[in-house]
Protein backbone atom coordinates (compact mmCIF):
# COMPACT_ATOMS: atom_id res chain seq x y z
CA UNK A 1 0.00 0.00 0.00
CA UNK A 2 1.19 3.30 -0.39
CA UNK A 3 -0.11 6.76 2.18
CA UNK A 4 -2.96 8.14 2.39
CA UNK A 5 -3.49 11.83 1.91
CA UNK A 6 -2.57 14.22 4.47
CA UNK A 7 -1.37 17.77 4.49
CA UNK A 8 2.34 18.63 5.37
CA UNK A 9 5.00 21.00 6.86
CA UNK A 10 8.32 21.76 8.03
CA UNK A 11 8.89 23.39 10.56
CA UNK A 12 12.00 25.84 10.23
CA UNK A 13 12.15 26.20 13.86
CA UNK A 14 10.88 24.83 17.45
CA UNK A 15 8.57 27.80 18.23
CA UNK A 16 7.12 27.43 14.80
CA UNK A 17 6.72 23.76 15.10
CA UNK A 18 5.13 23.91 18.67
CA UNK A 19 2.71 26.68 17.61
CA UNK A 20 1.29 24.27 14.81
CA UNK A 21 1.29 21.72 17.16
CA UNK A 22 -0.83 23.52 19.38
CA UNK A 23 -3.11 24.20 16.10
CA UNK A 24 -3.50 20.88 14.24
CA UNK A 25 -1.39 18.54 16.89
CA UNK A 26 -4.72 17.10 17.67
CA UNK A 27 -5.08 14.97 14.13
CA UNK A 28 -1.10 15.57 13.34
CA UNK A 29 1.71 13.30 13.59
CA UNK A 30 5.34 14.31 14.28
CA UNK A 31 7.77 13.12 11.65
CA UNK A 32 11.84 13.13 12.64
CA UNK A 33 13.93 9.95 12.04
CA UNK A 34 10.60 8.50 10.15
CA UNK A 35 11.73 4.87 10.46
CA UNK A 36 8.52 3.63 12.41
CA UNK A 37 6.32 6.32 11.24
CA UNK A 38 6.62 6.44 7.59
CA UNK A 39 5.84 2.47 7.30
CA UNK A 40 3.00 2.94 9.33
CA UNK A 41 2.02 5.57 6.78
CA UNK A 42 2.35 3.29 4.16
CA UNK A 43 0.50 0.66 5.64
CA UNK A 44 -1.79 2.98 6.56
CA UNK A 45 -1.97 1.79 10.78
CA UNK A 46 -1.39 5.85 10.75
CA UNK A 47 -4.17 8.12 9.05
CA UNK A 48 -3.26 11.35 10.46
CA UNK A 49 -4.49 14.47 8.35
CA UNK A 50 -1.46 15.79 8.72
CA UNK A 51 2.48 15.75 9.10
CA UNK A 52 4.92 17.94 10.67
CA UNK A 53 8.12 17.63 9.91
CA UNK A 54 10.91 18.68 12.64
CA UNK A 55 13.62 17.53 10.73
CA UNK A 56 15.26 21.28 10.49
CA UNK A 57 15.21 21.89 13.93
CA UNK A 58 18.91 21.60 14.47
CA UNK A 59 19.27 23.27 17.94
CA UNK A 60 16.94 19.62 18.81
CA UNK A 61 20.37 17.92 17.65
CA UNK A 62 22.60 18.85 20.56
CA UNK A 63 24.88 16.76 23.29
CA UNK A 64 25.43 19.14 26.27
CA UNK A 65 28.03 17.13 28.54
CA UNK A 66 27.94 18.69 31.69
CA UNK A 67 25.94 18.64 35.22
CA UNK A 68 24.64 15.49 33.53
CA UNK A 69 23.93 14.32 29.89
CA UNK A 70 21.27 16.26 28.18
CA UNK A 71 20.56 14.47 24.71
CA UNK A 72 18.72 16.41 22.35
CA UNK A 73 15.34 14.71 21.09
CA UNK A 74 16.68 14.46 17.52
CA UNK A 75 19.81 13.12 18.01
CA UNK A 76 20.39 10.50 15.67
CA UNK A 77 21.18 6.79 17.10
CA UNK A 78 24.18 6.66 14.71
CA UNK A 79 25.67 9.89 17.07
CA UNK A 80 24.34 8.39 20.29
CA UNK A 81 26.86 5.37 19.26
CA UNK A 82 30.15 7.85 19.40
CA UNK A 83 29.20 8.96 22.91
CA UNK A 84 31.30 7.50 25.29
CA UNK A 85 32.44 10.49 27.68
CA UNK A 86 31.12 8.90 31.09
CA UNK A 87 29.64 5.18 31.75
CA UNK A 88 25.94 6.42 31.40
CA UNK A 89 26.48 8.16 27.88
CA UNK A 90 28.27 4.69 27.12
CA UNK A 91 25.28 2.66 27.98
CA UNK A 92 23.16 4.53 25.82
CA UNK A 93 26.01 4.33 22.85
CA UNK A 94 25.82 0.54 23.91
CA UNK A 95 21.91 0.61 23.54
CA UNK A 96 21.82 2.62 20.34
CA UNK A 97 24.11 -0.01 18.82
CA UNK A 98 21.42 -2.74 19.11
CA UNK A 99 18.99 -0.83 17.27
CA UNK A 100 17.94 -2.43 13.85
CA UNK A 101 20.61 -1.59 11.07
CA UNK A 102 23.15 1.10 9.91
CA UNK A 103 20.35 2.66 7.72
CA UNK A 104 18.11 2.68 10.10
CA UNK A 105 20.15 4.45 12.66
CA UNK A 106 21.21 7.27 10.35
CA UNK A 107 17.77 8.64 10.62
CA UNK A 108 16.32 6.91 13.97
CA UNK A 109 16.34 9.59 16.69
CA UNK A 110 15.98 9.48 20.30
CA UNK A 111 13.09 11.31 20.49
CA UNK A 112 11.38 9.06 18.01
CA UNK A 113 12.29 6.31 20.14
CA UNK A 114 11.03 7.55 23.00
CA UNK A 115 7.30 8.40 21.22
CA UNK A 116 6.80 5.36 19.50
CA UNK A 117 7.41 3.31 23.16
CA UNK A 118 7.71 -0.49 21.47
CA UNK A 119 8.05 -2.52 24.71
CA UNK A 120 11.31 -4.23 23.14
CA UNK A 121 13.00 -1.03 22.62
CA UNK A 122 16.60 -0.36 23.71
CA UNK A 123 15.93 3.31 24.09
CA UNK A 124 13.11 3.66 26.47
CA UNK A 125 14.72 0.52 28.84
CA UNK A 126 17.79 2.57 28.92
CA UNK A 127 16.01 5.46 29.81
CA UNK A 128 14.22 3.77 33.02
CA UNK A 129 17.40 2.34 34.24
CA UNK A 130 19.42 5.65 34.34
CA UNK A 131 16.95 7.45 36.01
CA UNK A 132 16.00 9.92 33.16
CA UNK A 133 13.84 12.85 32.82
CA UNK A 134 12.53 13.68 29.59
CA UNK A 135 11.44 16.96 28.49
CA UNK A 136 8.29 17.87 26.71
CA UNK A 137 7.50 21.40 25.01
CA UNK A 138 4.23 22.60 23.90
CA UNK A 139 3.47 26.47 22.93
CA UNK A 140 2.49 27.10 26.64
CA UNK A 141 4.39 25.06 28.42
CA UNK A 142 7.47 23.21 29.22
CA UNK A 143 7.59 20.40 31.90
CA UNK A 144 9.97 17.41 32.82
CA UNK A 145 8.07 13.64 33.37
CA UNK A 146 10.78 11.16 34.51
CA UNK A 147 11.31 8.14 32.47
CA UNK A 148 9.44 5.81 35.02
CA UNK A 149 6.18 7.60 34.25
CA UNK A 150 6.64 8.37 30.96
CA UNK A 151 5.87 4.91 29.05
CA UNK A 152 2.36 3.87 29.68
CA UNK A 153 1.54 1.25 27.26
CA UNK A 154 2.55 0.08 24.61
CA UNK A 155 3.05 2.46 21.79
CA UNK A 156 0.93 5.22 24.64
CA UNK A 157 2.73 7.58 26.70
CA UNK A 158 2.34 10.54 28.53
CA UNK A 159 3.12 12.70 25.19
CA UNK A 160 0.48 15.28 24.52
CA UNK A 161 -0.95 15.95 21.02
CA UNK A 162 0.42 19.36 21.26
CA UNK A 163 3.96 18.80 22.73
CA UNK A 164 7.24 17.51 21.49
CA UNK A 165 9.69 16.06 22.92
CA UNK A 166 12.77 18.11 23.12
CA UNK A 167 15.72 16.93 25.21
CA UNK A 168 16.37 13.78 27.57
CA UNK A 169 18.75 14.80 30.87
CA UNK A 170 20.18 11.89 32.55
CA UNK A 171 21.91 12.89 35.77
CA UNK A 172 25.37 12.77 36.65
CA UNK A 173 26.70 9.55 38.86
CA UNK A 174 29.30 8.03 40.63
CA UNK A 175 31.94 6.62 37.70
CA UNK A 176 31.82 3.57 39.43
CA UNK A 177 28.84 2.42 38.14
CA UNK A 178 29.09 -0.79 35.88
CA UNK A 179 26.34 -0.89 32.69
CA UNK A 180 25.69 -4.10 30.38
CA UNK A 181 22.98 -4.33 27.72
CA UNK A 182 21.81 -8.34 26.88
CA UNK A 183 19.37 -8.51 24.52
CA UNK A 184 17.39 -12.06 22.14
CA UNK A 185 16.89 -11.65 18.93
CA UNK A 186 15.58 -14.26 16.05
CA UNK A 187 17.68 -12.10 13.72
CA UNK A 188 20.58 -9.51 14.28
CA UNK A 189 18.51 -5.83 14.54
CA UNK A 190 14.80 -7.58 14.96
CA UNK A 191 13.03 -6.33 18.28
CA UNK A 192 14.53 -8.44 21.21
CA UNK A 193 12.04 -11.31 21.98
CA UNK A 194 13.39 -10.37 25.49
CA UNK A 195 16.14 -7.10 26.86
CA UNK A 196 17.90 -6.27 30.21
CA UNK A 197 19.89 -3.74 31.13
CA UNK A 198 22.23 -3.86 34.25
CA UNK A 199 23.40 -1.31 36.14
CA UNK A 200 25.79 -1.82 39.51
CA UNK A 201 28.13 -0.30 41.47
CA UNK A 202 30.19 -1.77 43.93
CA UNK A 203 33.17 -2.11 46.47
CA UNK A 204 36.49 -3.93 46.21
CA UNK A 205 35.17 -6.44 48.02
CA UNK A 206 32.12 -6.54 45.26
CA UNK A 207 29.51 -5.80 47.61
CA UNK A 208 26.31 -4.31 45.76
CA UNK A 209 25.62 -0.37 46.70
CA UNK A 210 23.48 0.65 44.20
CA UNK A 211 21.79 -1.62 41.67
CA UNK A 212 19.62 -0.90 38.26
CA UNK A 213 17.96 -3.67 36.61
CA UNK A 214 15.06 -3.08 33.61
CA UNK A 215 13.51 -6.01 31.82
CA UNK A 216 12.39 -4.82 28.00
CA UNK A 217 9.95 -6.86 25.68
CA UNK A 218 9.00 -8.97 28.14
CA UNK A 219 5.04 -6.81 29.33
CA UNK A 220 3.92 -3.55 27.65
CA UNK A 221 6.17 -1.04 28.57
CA UNK A 222 10.40 -1.31 30.03
CA UNK A 223 10.16 -2.15 33.57
CA UNK A 224 12.46 -1.98 36.89
CA UNK A 225 12.45 -5.30 38.43
CA UNK A 226 13.07 -3.97 42.08
CA UNK A 227 13.01 -7.16 44.08
CA UNK A 228 15.89 -7.74 41.38
CA UNK A 229 17.63 -4.76 42.44
CA UNK A 230 16.81 -4.47 46.58
CA UNK A 231 18.37 -8.35 46.51
CA UNK A 232 21.63 -7.10 45.27
CA UNK A 233 22.31 -4.50 47.14
CA UNK A 234 24.50 -4.88 50.20
CA UNK A 235 25.65 -8.70 48.69
CA UNK A 236 28.61 -10.00 47.16
CA UNK A 237 28.09 -10.15 43.82
CA UNK A 238 31.17 -12.75 43.73
CA UNK A 239 28.60 -15.29 44.83
CA UNK A 240 26.86 -17.10 41.96
CA UNK A 241 23.83 -17.78 43.57
CA UNK A 242 23.73 -14.25 44.48
CA UNK A 243 24.12 -13.45 40.01
CA UNK A 244 21.57 -16.78 40.06
CA UNK A 245 19.24 -15.42 42.54
CA UNK A 246 18.42 -12.10 40.80
CA UNK A 247 17.69 -14.03 37.60
CA UNK A 248 15.51 -15.71 39.35
CA UNK A 249 13.77 -12.62 40.49
CA UNK A 250 13.31 -11.44 36.90
CA UNK A 251 11.82 -14.49 35.62
CA UNK A 252 9.24 -14.42 38.35
CA UNK A 253 8.45 -10.75 38.93
CA UNK A 254 8.10 -9.30 35.00
CA UNK A 255 4.96 -9.18 33.83
CA UNK A 256 5.42 -11.27 30.57
CA UNK A 257 4.33 -11.11 27.60
CA UNK A 258 2.58 -13.77 24.36
CA UNK A 259 2.66 -12.85 20.86
CA UNK A 260 3.54 -14.71 17.75
CA UNK A 261 6.98 -14.27 18.13
CA UNK A 262 7.61 -15.85 21.45
CA UNK A 263 5.61 -17.45 23.83
CA UNK A 264 5.38 -15.94 27.81
CA UNK A 265 7.19 -18.13 29.50
CA UNK A 266 9.74 -17.97 27.22
CA UNK A 267 10.52 -14.82 27.28
CA UNK A 268 10.50 -14.32 30.80
CA UNK A 269 12.90 -17.44 31.19
CA UNK A 270 14.86 -16.08 28.91
CA UNK A 271 14.88 -12.64 30.44
CA UNK A 272 16.28 -14.40 33.61
CA UNK A 273 19.28 -16.10 31.52
CA UNK A 274 19.86 -11.96 30.31
CA UNK A 275 19.44 -11.12 33.89
CA UNK A 276 22.39 -13.07 35.15
CA UNK A 277 25.05 -12.66 31.63
CA UNK A 278 24.59 -8.90 32.52
CA UNK A 279 25.80 -8.94 35.74
CA UNK A 280 28.44 -11.68 34.81
CA UNK A 281 29.86 -8.73 31.78
CA UNK A 282 29.74 -5.87 34.16
CA UNK A 283 31.77 -7.98 36.76
CA UNK A 284 34.49 -8.87 34.13
CA UNK A 285 34.71 -5.76 31.89
CA UNK A 286 37.27 -3.38 32.18
CA UNK A 287 35.36 -0.43 31.02
CA UNK A 288 32.72 0.83 31.95
CA UNK A 289 29.86 -0.69 29.90
CA UNK A 290 29.37 -4.65 28.09
CA UNK B 1 -2.79 17.86 -8.52
CA UNK B 2 -2.87 21.10 -6.65
CA UNK B 3 -1.07 19.27 -3.19
CA UNK B 4 1.86 18.43 -5.45
CA UNK B 5 5.33 20.69 -4.72
CA UNK B 6 8.31 20.29 -6.49
CA UNK B 7 11.12 18.39 -5.49
CA UNK B 8 15.01 19.54 -6.63
CA UNK B 9 17.85 17.17 -5.86
CA UNK B 10 21.17 15.98 -7.71
CA UNK B 11 21.17 12.05 -8.24
CA UNK B 12 23.80 9.96 -9.21
CA UNK B 13 25.62 13.40 -10.25
CA UNK B 14 22.99 15.03 -11.91
CA UNK B 15 20.50 17.77 -11.08
CA UNK B 16 16.58 17.04 -11.24
CA UNK B 17 13.74 18.29 -10.36
CA UNK B 18 9.90 16.94 -10.32
CA UNK B 19 6.42 17.14 -8.94
CA UNK B 20 5.35 15.12 -5.85
CA UNK B 21 2.84 15.04 -3.17
CA UNK B 22 3.66 15.17 0.42
CA UNK B 23 2.42 11.36 0.65
CA UNK B 24 4.87 10.07 -2.25
CA UNK B 25 7.70 7.91 -0.63
CA UNK B 26 11.33 9.07 -2.13
CA UNK B 27 11.79 4.99 -3.53
CA UNK B 28 8.33 6.11 -5.73
CA UNK B 29 9.54 8.99 -6.83
CA UNK B 30 12.91 8.01 -7.32
CA UNK B 31 11.75 5.05 -9.68
CA UNK B 32 8.81 6.75 -11.11
CA UNK B 33 9.91 10.56 -11.70
CA UNK B 34 13.40 10.02 -12.10
CA UNK B 35 13.18 6.83 -13.81
CA UNK B 36 15.94 5.15 -10.84
CA UNK B 37 14.77 2.00 -11.52
CA UNK B 38 17.78 0.58 -9.74
CA UNK B 39 15.69 1.23 -6.53
CA UNK B 40 13.91 -2.08 -5.59
CA UNK B 41 10.67 -2.15 -3.98
CA UNK B 42 10.91 -5.38 -1.72
CA UNK B 43 8.92 -4.88 1.40
CA UNK B 44 8.50 -1.05 1.75
CA UNK B 45 8.04 -0.63 5.08
CA UNK B 46 11.92 -0.36 6.42
CA UNK B 47 12.82 -4.18 6.42
CA UNK B 48 14.32 -5.66 3.60
CA UNK B 49 16.88 -2.99 2.15
CA UNK B 50 16.15 -3.65 -0.93
CA UNK B 51 15.67 0.10 -1.43
CA UNK B 52 18.51 1.12 0.19
CA UNK B 53 19.81 4.27 -1.66
CA UNK B 54 22.55 7.31 -0.16
CA UNK B 55 21.31 10.49 1.02
CA UNK B 56 23.69 13.55 1.70
CA UNK B 57 26.21 10.57 2.20
CA UNK B 58 24.26 8.52 4.20
CA UNK B 59 22.96 5.14 3.61
CA UNK B 60 18.76 5.43 3.65
CA UNK B 61 15.71 3.20 3.02
CA UNK B 62 14.19 5.35 0.28
CA UNK B 63 10.72 3.59 1.58
CA UNK B 64 11.52 5.63 4.78
CA UNK B 65 11.51 8.77 3.21
CA UNK B 66 9.03 11.26 2.27
CA UNK B 67 9.96 12.44 -1.57
CA UNK B 68 9.40 15.90 -0.02
CA UNK B 69 12.16 15.56 2.87
CA UNK B 70 14.27 14.92 -0.04
CA UNK B 71 14.18 18.59 -1.19
CA UNK B 72 17.49 20.00 -1.69
CA UNK B 73 19.43 16.71 -1.19
CA UNK B 74 22.55 14.58 -2.64
CA UNK B 75 21.23 11.24 -3.78
CA UNK B 76 23.15 8.12 -4.96
CA UNK B 77 22.12 4.99 -6.42
CA UNK B 78 23.56 1.92 -7.23
CA UNK B 79 24.06 3.67 -10.66
CA UNK B 80 26.56 5.88 -8.81
CA UNK B 81 29.62 3.17 -8.50
CA UNK B 82 30.25 2.95 -12.01
CA UNK B 83 32.80 4.42 -13.43
CA UNK B 84 32.74 5.30 -17.47
CA UNK B 85 31.72 1.68 -18.03
CA UNK B 86 33.77 -0.07 -15.95
CA UNK B 87 32.50 -1.63 -13.06
CA UNK B 88 33.62 -0.42 -9.62
CA UNK B 89 35.64 -2.73 -7.71
CA UNK B 90 32.81 -3.85 -5.13
CA UNK B 91 30.83 -4.54 -8.02
CA UNK B 92 33.73 -6.88 -9.05
CA UNK B 93 34.21 -8.79 -5.97
CA UNK B 94 30.52 -9.33 -6.14
CA UNK B 95 30.81 -10.98 -9.52
CA UNK B 96 33.77 -12.95 -8.68
CA UNK B 97 32.09 -14.17 -5.33
CA UNK B 98 28.70 -15.48 -6.91
CA UNK B 99 27.12 -12.78 -4.83
CA UNK B 100 24.23 -12.48 -6.70
CA UNK B 101 21.76 -14.38 -8.45
CA UNK B 102 18.69 -12.78 -9.18
CA UNK B 103 19.86 -9.51 -8.75
CA UNK B 104 16.76 -7.82 -6.92
CA UNK B 105 18.37 -7.28 -3.56
CA UNK B 106 21.81 -6.35 -5.25
CA UNK B 107 21.74 -2.85 -5.39
CA UNK B 108 21.06 -1.97 -1.97
CA UNK B 109 23.54 -4.52 -1.30
CA UNK B 110 26.36 -2.47 -3.13
CA UNK B 111 25.60 0.87 -1.49
CA UNK B 112 25.71 -1.34 1.99
CA UNK B 113 28.54 -2.71 1.02
CA UNK B 114 30.70 0.58 -0.04
CA UNK B 115 29.37 2.13 3.36
CA UNK B 116 30.98 -0.69 5.23
CA UNK B 117 34.34 -0.73 3.76
CA UNK B 118 34.21 3.22 3.73
CA UNK B 119 33.12 3.11 7.35
CA UNK B 120 35.46 -0.07 8.53
CA UNK B 121 38.73 -0.57 6.92
CA UNK B 122 39.52 -4.11 8.17
CA UNK B 123 35.56 -5.73 8.73
CA UNK B 124 35.65 -8.90 10.74
CA UNK B 125 32.62 -11.25 9.02
CA UNK B 126 30.60 -10.77 12.07
CA UNK B 127 31.30 -6.54 11.41
CA UNK B 128 30.18 -7.86 7.73
CA UNK B 129 26.88 -9.31 8.81
CA UNK B 130 26.29 -6.85 11.37
CA UNK B 131 26.55 -4.15 9.21
CA UNK B 132 25.04 -5.78 6.34
CA UNK B 133 21.97 -6.84 8.09
CA UNK B 134 19.06 -4.59 6.94
CA UNK B 135 19.57 -5.94 3.23
CA UNK B 136 17.70 -9.04 3.01
CA UNK B 137 18.64 -11.92 0.22
CA UNK B 138 16.29 -14.86 -0.77
CA UNK B 139 18.53 -16.17 -3.14
CA UNK B 140 22.18 -16.87 -2.34
CA UNK B 141 22.62 -17.85 1.61
CA UNK B 142 24.40 -15.05 2.19
CA UNK B 143 28.01 -16.29 1.82
CA UNK B 144 28.65 -15.78 -1.31
CA UNK B 145 28.24 -11.77 -0.47
CA UNK B 146 30.15 -12.01 2.56
CA UNK B 147 33.44 -13.04 0.84
CA UNK B 148 32.36 -10.74 -1.65
CA UNK B 149 32.61 -7.73 0.80
CA UNK B 150 35.24 -9.09 2.64
CA UNK B 151 37.58 -9.09 -0.70
CA UNK B 152 36.35 -5.86 -1.45
CA UNK B 153 37.58 -4.23 1.92
CA UNK B 154 40.52 -5.63 1.30
CA UNK B 155 40.98 -4.63 -2.52
CA UNK B 156 40.32 -0.93 -1.31
CA UNK B 157 42.61 -0.91 0.97
CA UNK B 158 45.24 -2.48 0.01
CA UNK B 159 45.71 -5.57 1.82
CA UNK B 160 46.86 -8.77 0.95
Amino acid sequence: MKPAVFDYHRARNTTEALTVLRDRGADGAVLAGGQSLVPLLTQRAARPGFVLDINGLAELATVDNGDGLRIGALTRHHDLMTLSDRPEAALLARAAAHIAHPAVRNRGTIGGSIAFAHPAAEIPAALLALDAQIELRSASTTRTVPAIEFFLGAHRTALRADELITSVYVPPRPTDWRWAVQEIARRRGDYALALVIVGIAYDQDRVCREARVVAGGVADTPSRVRSAEEHLVGRNLVDPAVIARAGALVTQNVAGHADMHAPEKYRRRVAGTLTRRALTACLEQESHVD
Amino acid sequence: MSTERPVRLRIDGENRTALAEPRTLLSDFLRERLGATSVHLGCEHGFCGACTVVVDGKLTLACTVLAVQADGATVETVASLENAGELDPVQQCFARHHALQCGFCTPGMLLAARDLIETIPDPSEDEIREHMSGNVCRCTGYAGIVAAVADAAQHRNGGK
